[in-house]
């Protein structure tokens, strides 16, 4: 790590760790830290250990929350009887601006993937196979990644709710909406086409 | 399509080399290691993002130097283009037209290529995976579809492999946990085997009788698309995947006994065969060589024909090994395509006596005269 004061140097090999944080982009956070005025490092500092002390999984949904349950499973106005599968917490955030989601989430907090150790067991499967036993719930949406691995969990989720007798959709994939035909990937605009619906 | 200059700064011993080219043929000439190899590498780069030897990208950075930077600029029936590479501490950065591609695989099919040289004979002596990185390569360049099926099914086949790896060493597997990769395996392995064959029917019978051009009519090639899921001719996506889902089931222990997947098209081969018998077990050196040539041939073909253009045409030291004959009905050949890109030792060869071409003497990875 970068030659300097070791206060300077720790702040720098903490920031590395994080996910998209190179070496010089370290280095250029660090140094910005020292130019900060103390208010506002310390109210970094401090925000940073609040999403420590304050956050956790919600029980039911296992989004992260700093309340339980969180305020989207614990909001009565929404519809009981759809539920949205999907990978990532952020990916909840995304879904919710559309503004058009009324049903509720389950968070697996990951995807399936031999290669990096993850199976079954170290995603959020068994509380998601709980919630819909007895429940309301009508229809599963599945919105993992359009990737192999999103592809492999949706299929593997496909399994075991289809013996519960719900119904499971799953995301369509396509072109970005406002942009134009020509402009679009072929990958993109051929899995749009295989998706295409009747009008 | 044609390159109309190239750029190169420490790319192999190219410490900083600009050429202007021909619009149709071009021919470098220089002793071994001038550069004149790596000229042609580095057009091929241009197109593909990728070395035709398989080097990898650190190894393509001049001895000394911490990154390489290619240019290129040309033509093609859409307009002028213009591409640019940049290796430097591991990361790739490719622009196409000004704009830097988000994914390197983007640049593929933009820029036709085709690169023929002494090395091919390594495509009728070498094991099967040659003969599929061939075909793999021509497909992608006609269809980036292709490519990301490819590719997905690439990490498909790493990931079940995992959990078969993981099966050996616990002694069993659950079905459970191998079905989503099946199927995803079974669906893109089965397009995939689709593509290879359509290809395979337009490339065959091209190169087939392009061989016969090659040696005067002296001996016949076959050339056969051999896939591990069905007979290799005109079978439809879906009675393939059922054929390979099949397939899956059968050998399942047999995958669990050995940690990987046994079947699919990463699997597949083609048979060569020069008069009747197997060239990879039987054929002598001249026939490797025509054979490989008359492969590439067929590729640029299949590329042409799908585009609407000549892809780039580069060929490092082909003729010298060639009797005359067959270089004369190599140059023939060549004759017709837009424009080529040929390496040789010597000024008085037979590329450089019978094509009429632009001459770039290159010594010590520099430009001498033309």
């Amino acid at each position: 790590m970068m030659l300097g004061p070791p206060s300077l140097t720790r702040l720098a090999e903490c920031l590395v760790r994080l996910p998209g944080i190179g070496k010089k982009t370290a280095e250029r956070l660090a140094l910005y830290v020292f130019k900060m005025s103390e208010e506002e490092a310390t109210a970094l500092a401090e925000a940073v250990v609040d999403v420590k002390r304050r956050t956790r999984l919600c029980s039911v949904c296992c989004n992260v929350t700093e309340e339980d349950p969180c305020p989207i499973c614990a909001d009565d106005t929404r519809d009981a009887s759809l539920l949205c599968v999907v990978e990532q917490p952020g990916d909840v955030i995304a879904l919710e601006r559309t503004g058009q989601f009324k049903g509720r989430y389950h968070v697996l907090q990951g995807a399936l993937s031999p290669l990096d150790g993850v199976g079954p067991e170290q995603l959020r499967v068994t509380e998601f196979m709980s919630r819909l036993k007895g429940s309301e719930i009508a229809e599963v949406v599945l919105a993992t990644n359009p990737n192999v691995e999103g592809e492999a969990t949706a299929l593997y989720l496909m399994k075991l709710i289809k013996p519960l007798g719900i119904m499971v959709t799953r995301i369509a994939r396509g072109i970005p909406v406002g942009s134009d035909l020509d402009f679009a990937d072929e990958v993109t605009l051929a899995r749009a086409l295989e998706g295409r619906q009747k009008v | 399509m044609r390159l109309t200059s190239l750029l190169a700064r420490n790319f192999r011993n190219l410490e900083e080399l600009h050429l202007s080219f021909d619009a149709q043929r071009n021919l470098l000439i220089g002793k071994n290691g001038a550069g004149k190899s790596n000229v042609l590498e580095a057009i091929y780069y241009l197109c593909v993002s990728r070395s035709p030897r398989g080097a990898l990208d650190g190894e393509l950075v001049r001895w000394g130097a911490d990154f390489f930077h290619l240019e290129g600029r040309g033509e093609r029936r859409r307009g002028p283009f213009e591409v640019t590479a940049t290796v430097r501490g591991g990361q790739k950065e490719v622009g196409f037209n000004g704009v830097r591609l988000a994914r390197i695989s983007e640049l593929v099919g933009e820029i036709a290529v085709v690169s023929l040289s002494q090395d091919d004979t390594k495509l009728t002596k070498g094991p099967p995976g040659q003969r599929r990185r061939f075909l793999d390569i021509a497909v992608s360049q006609i269809s980036r579809i292709y490519l990301q099926m490819l590719n997905d099914y690439r990490r498909t086949l790493q990931q079940r492999n995992r959990v078969l790896l993981v099966a050996r060493e616990s002694g069993g597997v659950r079905a459970e946990s191998l079905e989503p990769w099946d199927e995803q395996l079974v669906s893109l392995g089965a397009r995939i085997i689709v593509e290879r064959q359509s290809a395979m029917e337009e490339l065959a019978p091209r190169a087939i009788a392009l061989y016969g051009q090659l040696g005067g009519g002296r001996d016949s090639m076959d050339l056969v698309y051999a896939p591990t899921v069905g007979d290799g001719t005109g079978m439809s996506g879906d009675e393939l995947a059922n054929e390979f889902r099949d397939k899956l089931v059968r050998t399942r222990r047999a995958e669990i006994e050995r940690g990987q997947t046994l079947v699919g098209p990463h699997r597949d081969d083609i048979e060569v065969a020069v008069g009747g018998r197997n060239l990879r077990t039987y054929g002598s050196e001249g026939q490797h060589r025509s054979a490989a040539i008359a492969l590439r041939l067929g590729e640029a073909d299949l590329l042409r024909r799908h585009i609407g253009e000549d892809p780039v045409f580069v060929l490092d030291e082909v003729f010298s090994e060639l009797d005359r004959d067959r270089a004369g009905a190599l140059v023939t050949i060549l004759e017709e395509w837009e424009q080529i890109f040929l390496a040789t030792t010597r000024s008085d060869s037979i590329e450089a006596r019978d094509l009429e071409a632009a001459t770039f003497l290159l010594e010590d990875g520099a430009f001498v005269e033309g």
